[in-house]
């Protein structure tokens, strides 16, 4: 009798422990957001100006922001190297995108343009990335652009003019830091922007419904301090800037892309990206920039990937190994491109990949090695 | 001598013990009175304690739930005065780039529908609210918060369905927003913490309120104290950086002392109930004391009796156990709306929590109800399976061991009462240990009740018997040889008695104390202040027409400003008043001594007793004080008393705060009238003084009164239902034993009437006796009682709240306790009564 009555207040206890526990079965899971769900703007009521091919570039004006379009950024992304030969690659941008507003709200809060910045480190030798974002609206000063002197911030992220160059050149200080980490880098153009693609009119579909208007400063001669968990490293290199501004990005059945910019050992820059679709060729463009500044589209062969990489917080397959195959006046030219590192997953609210890759290949039957930058979205 | 002989091994060992077990329970089920006291006291003793632990929980979490949406992980936070905050201030910090992690708020109380709930508006910048609050709040409704006119999101969309309307009211501004979905939490499900709280963009919280370029708060999450520093060299003087983790501490504090009070109530009636528990086992143990003798003389052992009584009372408690749970739930809705409303009114907003029944409190509830039974009955329960066969049958060796008890617990009871002393002596700070010494304190006193009032009935009864005759005395000589029964009834009715005295009476103390402060301290006789959030503040130029108002013979002013003290978030009261109004401060330290020269002197503070006994600061001490020319030391040149804040208050002149501290004007407006002006005339007049406020609360001296004291009583409530749900115990307690006492004496009773007492004479000797029993066990809980009350005002209060009160003991308390006491066992008498009368003699005779 007494194992019956044991039992009764065994099997009473268990019924309450369980009651109890109820309340805690939500799974542990991290939210899925994208820069879309967070800032998408299909439902948008505005107008828009689209980017037109017969639109001719002019500086400083075009540094400045393009308020009609729906999307544009300042990015920046370098390969550098410490005193000590240690590598580094880095990320810095911009992004702004315009929306809707209430014209009978009159305060600062109610505006039409929201800004986004995001940065990153890839510290090579430690294997090491981290990253970080920020986002506000365009109100009370907190973000925004200003051409003369040219400076395009969020919060106290800034890239400022630090001294006046001819009107197509920029010389800038850039500073962004996130938990722990921060780079304060001087960029200096060497010469006038490539305008990509057409006079800077830059298709992204084979339709053409998508285009955007886009600039480069491939090779902006890089100095300054990256530190690190309270270390500051002098670090010099190369980087690259794109302007780029639109308001059709990516057709209905696009789904993402995958970009590179490199910088050849013979001075020589590539800029090739495809825009992958649901269903049929991806759209694809490349481009040789001599060291003259001389632009020469290039046939795109293939853009392969060879190996993934799945990121352990995300489960996404990112493919970090790359083969590119394009036709030049140079003959055929062949490219290897890996990451310095695998994990460079930008896990924000926008989730994709950008990192530091090294390449290694041919022009013609010269052997050619590289740095540069892959920007892979999309993936889920 | 049947100890080593077996009973019939014809079902085996196991058998044996349910066949015994299966004879008890039929046995109970012919007489189900005292299982079901003991069933009752397990019940109410676990519903006690699960009511007041679910009901303190709830209230804390409630408190960290409503911490967690208002502040979410923010460590500290920008305030500015009572309009709000500049919002360039906002920009200043995110500019500045060392504390990224900011998030500017703009929040209100406002009511929705015409309802009568208020909730709070929380107009967030959801994207950088993320870094505080982890949570989207809006999920992906950043662009929804634009492209749509005033969207809102709701705690819960059953109620309020998307694209449905709200009528949003704030004073007199009311817009219809829309919801546009859910709160989410940080994993984007719904908040189910959310209760309470609407959020919208901050656009459209601004818009609402109309506070143009001004915020509620800038919420921020700093890594260190250096940090904290560092923001605050860049911050405008005008506005005040407060550590969050020291209110939400100073908070928890301040609800800490209400929640330990209601924890002892609920011990208080769990050991009331062990009494009881004990009472009915000795009970059930006594009325089957021929059916154990039998099963004794048929060989049963002590150790199988012993283990079967101890099945039945494991399956009482464990029903008791599980009906107590549930019944502690539902008691613990009806505390919880009780509590949820005094910490409203004294601490903080809370939103009406959902009851919640955590692990904690049922595993705590069930060990206490399975101890305190096991307490309780495991020393009748060994004493039955332990006495032998001959004894178990005779009952006047029942009364002889209880008489001795009753003496041999007296050393024990003065030692309690040494102990419960000294405890509270040498408790220091601790409330915990400050209660349980109180415990102890009236449970020694009490435990010797019984042995009192064989005492007293010793003395009383030739003193009866010579003057109301043998009926009286022979109820008083029953009383004195039952005190087996009625013994343990009468220690817990004296205790939860003497309970109840000591804490109304303290209460009672408590509102008297308050009303005379409202009457030394309110001497005006309107109060006039702004309802207007962002219009709080009255003019120079509303000062001046005041100054001219027909009817009025003179106006203060006094504002209250929040400031961070090394001793934490404080009240500073600033007020502009004459030398006569200054005169009802109760001034308690230097007594005697007028201080209003002091007072407007430069640099001088008064502080209340309660921030000077917490803080141990006396007259003549300095306290650094954070004005807007950095810290300076002000003098302390006397204290009060206060009741209007139990974390403490500085009062300062209107001149020393107009110099030292951010001074936006006065928010609050005291006027006396001319001999002869009615308050009711006047009022209109002051709404239409030029420059006045948009709207203006004017009460008078006897409203605001009133409200003062409404606000008291309800504060109360939920003690007063702790206090009765006490007293019903010991009395339902007190009551059984007493019926159950008189229907065990059918026989005897059955013997008197045959011998010639008539029913009328019967009927008076059981009321009478019962009475008497109730009345003494009522007299003795008196001086406990007093003895309480003294220990709740003089140490448990200045501990708690840091304030002294006067002691009133209403003799009217005293005579009701006396009286609930008899009463309810004069009650006892009737049903016995009742029973003999209508029982013929036969019946009675032919039990013996």
């Amino acid at each position: 009798m007494n194992r019956v009555v044991i039992g009764v207040i065994c099997l009473f206890m268990i019924g309450f422990i369980l009651m109890s526990r109820i309340d805690n079965q939500y799974a542990e899971t991290e939210p899925v957001q994208s820069v879309s769900s967070i800032l998408s703007d299909s439902t948008s009521s505005r107008d828009y100006d689209y980017a037109q091919p017969d639109v001719v570039m002019q500086f400083p004006g075009d540094h400045g922001a393009h308020e009609n379009f729906r999307q544009e950024w300042w990015y920046f992304t370098g390969n550098l190297k410490s005193q000590e030969g240690r590598e580094f690659g880095y990320q810095l941008t911009f992004f702004r995108f315009a929306h809707a507003s209430r014209s009978e709200i009159q305060n600062a809060w109610n505006t039409d343009q929201t800004w986004m910045a995001h940065l990153a480190v890839s510290d090579i030798q430690s294997n090491r990335f981290q990253f970080a974002q920020d986002m506000s609206r365009q109100s009370l000063g907190l973000a925004g652009v200003k051409i003369k002197p040219f400076r395009v911030w969020l919060n106290n992220w800034h890239a400022a003019e630090t001294e006046p160059l001819d009107s197509d050149r920029l010389a800038l200080h850039l500073h962004a830091e996130g938990d722990g980490f921060s780079i304060d880098l001087f960029v200096k153009s060497q010469s006038a922007p490539v305008l990509q693609g057409m006079n800077g009119y830059s298709q992204k579909s084979h339709t053409g419904k998508s285009a955007s208007h886009y600039y480069s400063y491939p090779d902006m001669e890089t100095s300054g301090q990256i530190r690190i968990d309270g270390e500051t490293f002098e670090v010099s290199g190369t980087t690259w800037m794109d302007r780029e501004w639109s308001s059709a990005l990516l057709e209905a059945n696009q789904i993402g892309w995958d970009w590179f910019a490199l910088h050849l050992d013979t001075g020589d820059k590539i800029m090739a990206f495809q825009i992958r679709q649901e269903k049929g060729d991806a759209y694809r463009y490349a481009v040789l920039i001599r060291p003259e500044r001389q632009t020469i589209p290039l046939n795109v062969i293939n853009m392969n990937p060879t190996r993934n990489w799945r990121s352990p917080k995300t489960k996404i397959d990112y493919p970090i190994g790359w083969e590119l195959n394009f036709h030049s006046e140079q003959g055929t030219i062949s490219l290897e491109i890996n990451t310095l590192i695998p994990n460079q997953e930008m896990d924000l609210l926008f989730r994709y990949y950008e990192g530091a890759v090294q390449v290694h290949g041919q022009i013609g039957s010269q052997d050619i090695t590289g740095r540069g930058y892959m920007e892979l979205t999309g993936y889920n | 001598m049947a100890s080593s002989t077996k009973p019939h091994k014809f079902e085996g060992h196991d058998g044996a013990s349910g066949l015994l077990l299966k004879i008890f329970l039929r046995e109970q089920k012919k007489s189900p009175g005292p299982i079901l006291l003991t069933l009752l006291s397990v019940t109410i003793g676990v519903a006690a304690i699960v009511g007041v632990d679910i009901t303190s929980h709830s209230a804390l979490s409630e408190f960290e739930r409503a911490n967690k949406l208002n502040s979410g992980l923010a460590t500290h936070q920008i305030v500015g005065d009572v309009r709000g905050l500049d919002e360039n201030i906002y920009t200043k910090i995110k500019l500045d780039g060392r504390f990224p992690n900011a998030a500017p708020i703009v929040q209100t109380e406002v009511t929705v529908n015409s309802g009568e709930r208020s909730w709070q508006l929380l107009g967030i910048d959801p994207l950088s609210d993320y870094r505080i609050r982890e949570s989207g709040l809006l999920g992906d409704g950043y662009m929804q918060q634009i492209e749509k006119a005033w969207p809102i999101h709701v705690p819960d969309t059953k109620m309020w369905p998307i694209g449905s309307t709200l009528r949003i009211q704030y004073g007199n501004r009311q817009v219809d927003f829309i919801v546009a979905g859910e709160i989410l939490n940080e994993r984007d499900q719904p908040d189910t913490d959310a209760d309470g709280f609407l959020v919208t963009d901050i656009m459209w919280a601004q818009a609402f309120l109309k506070r143009l370029g001004l915020l509620t708060r800038i919420d921020l999450r700093l890594n260190s104290e250096t940090d904290a520093r560092q923001l605050q060299s860049i911050l405008p003087n005008s506005v005040r950086l407060i550590d969050l983790q020291t209110r939400h501490t100073a908070q928890r504090d301040m609800t800490r002392a209400f929640r330990t009070n209601l924890t002892a109530l609920g011990y208080l009636t769990l050991l009331v109930s062990m009494f009881l528990i004990y009472n009915s086992t000795v009970f059930q143990i006594a009325r089957r004391r021929g059916m154990l003798s039998q099963l004794r003389a048929i060989g049963y052992t002590h150790h199988e009796i012993t283990r079967i009584l101890g099945t039945e009372l494991s399956i009482i408690a464990l029903t008791g156990v599980s009906i107590g749970v549930c019944l502690g739930y539902l008691l613990s809705s009806l505390m919880l709306a009780l509590v949820t409303d005094t910490i409203n009114i004294l601490y903080f907003d809370l939103a009406q929590s959902s009851v919640r029944l955590p692990i904690e409190t049922i595993l705590k509830s069930v060990g206490m109800g399975f101890l305190g039974t096991a307490i309780a009955g495991v020393v009748p329960i060994r004493e039955a399976g332990r006495i032998a066969v001959k004894s178990l049958s005779i009952r006047s060796f029942e009364e002889d061991k209880a008489l001795t008890l009753s003496r041999k617990i007296i050393p024990i009871g003065i030692c309690c009462f040494v102990m419960g002393a000294l405890l509270i002596i040498f408790s220091e700070q601790s409330l915990a240990i400050a209660f349980a010494g109180l415990f102890l304190l009236v449970l020694g006193p009490a435990a010797c009740t019984p042995w009192l009032i064989h005492q007293i009935c010793q003395v009383l009864a030739p003193l009866v018997g010579n003057t109301l005759g043998l009926v009286a005395k022979l109820a008083i000589v029953n009383i004195r040889s039952h005190l087996s029964r009625t013994g343990i009834s009468v220690i817990a009715l004296s205790l939860a008695v003497s309970a109840s005295l000591g804490v109304t009476l303290m209460i009672d103390s408590f509102r008297y104390s308050v009303d005379n402060w409202i009457h030394h301290y309110m001497r005006s006789d309107l109060y006039v202040v702004s309802t207007m959030p962002d219009e709080p503040y009255f003019s120079d130029l509303f000062r001046s027409q005041m100054e001219v108002l027909e009817g009025v013979e003179s106006a203060g002013y006094s504002t209250r400003i929040s400031i961070q003290t090394k001793f934490g978030l404080h009240n500073l009261l600033a007020m502009d008043i004459s030398a006569s109004s200054f005169r009802g401060f109760m001034i308690q330290t230097p007594s005697e001594v007028d201080l209003w020269k002091q007072f407007n002197q430069s640099r001088t503070v008064l502080v209340t007793e309660a921030f000077a006994n917490r803080h141990a600061i006396s007259v003549g001490d300095q306290i650094s004080l954070p004005t807007t020319q950095g810290d300076i030391p002000f003098e302390v040149i006397g204290i009060y008393l206060d009741y209007s804040s139990e974390h403490g208050l500085l009062a300062t002149s209107w001149a020393n705060f107009n110099r030292y501290f951010p001074n936006s004007g006065p928010t609050t407006v005291s006027v006396v009238l001319e001999p002869g002006i009615i308050p009711s005339d006047i009022k209109q007049r002051i709404k239409n003084i030029e420059d006045a406020p948009e709207q203006l609360l004017i009460r008078s001296n006897r409203e605001l009164r009133e409200q003062i004291l409404y606000i008291f009583d309800q504060t109360f409530e939920i003690t007063e239902l702790l206090r009765w749900l006490t007293l019903l115990v010991a009395i339902t307690g007190m009551i059984f034993s007493l019926v159950a006492l008189q229907l065990e004496r059918s026989s005897l009773n059955a013997k008197f009437k045959a011998v010639g007492f008539s029913r009328a004479q019967l009927t008076l000797q059981i009321i009478f006796e019962t009475s008497i029993t109730g009345f003494l066990a009522g007299l003795i809980a008196i001086p406990l009682g007093l003895m309480l009350c003294m220990c709740l005002i003089d140490v448990i209060n200045v501990r708690s709240f840091g304030w002294t009160m006067m002691t009133r003991i209403d003799p009217v308390f005293i005579f009701a306790t006396a009286g609930i006491s008899t009463l309810s066992a004069s009650a006892a008498g009737i049903y016995p009564a009742m029973r003999m009368w209508r029982t013929p003699i036969t019946t009675g005779l032919r039990d013996e």
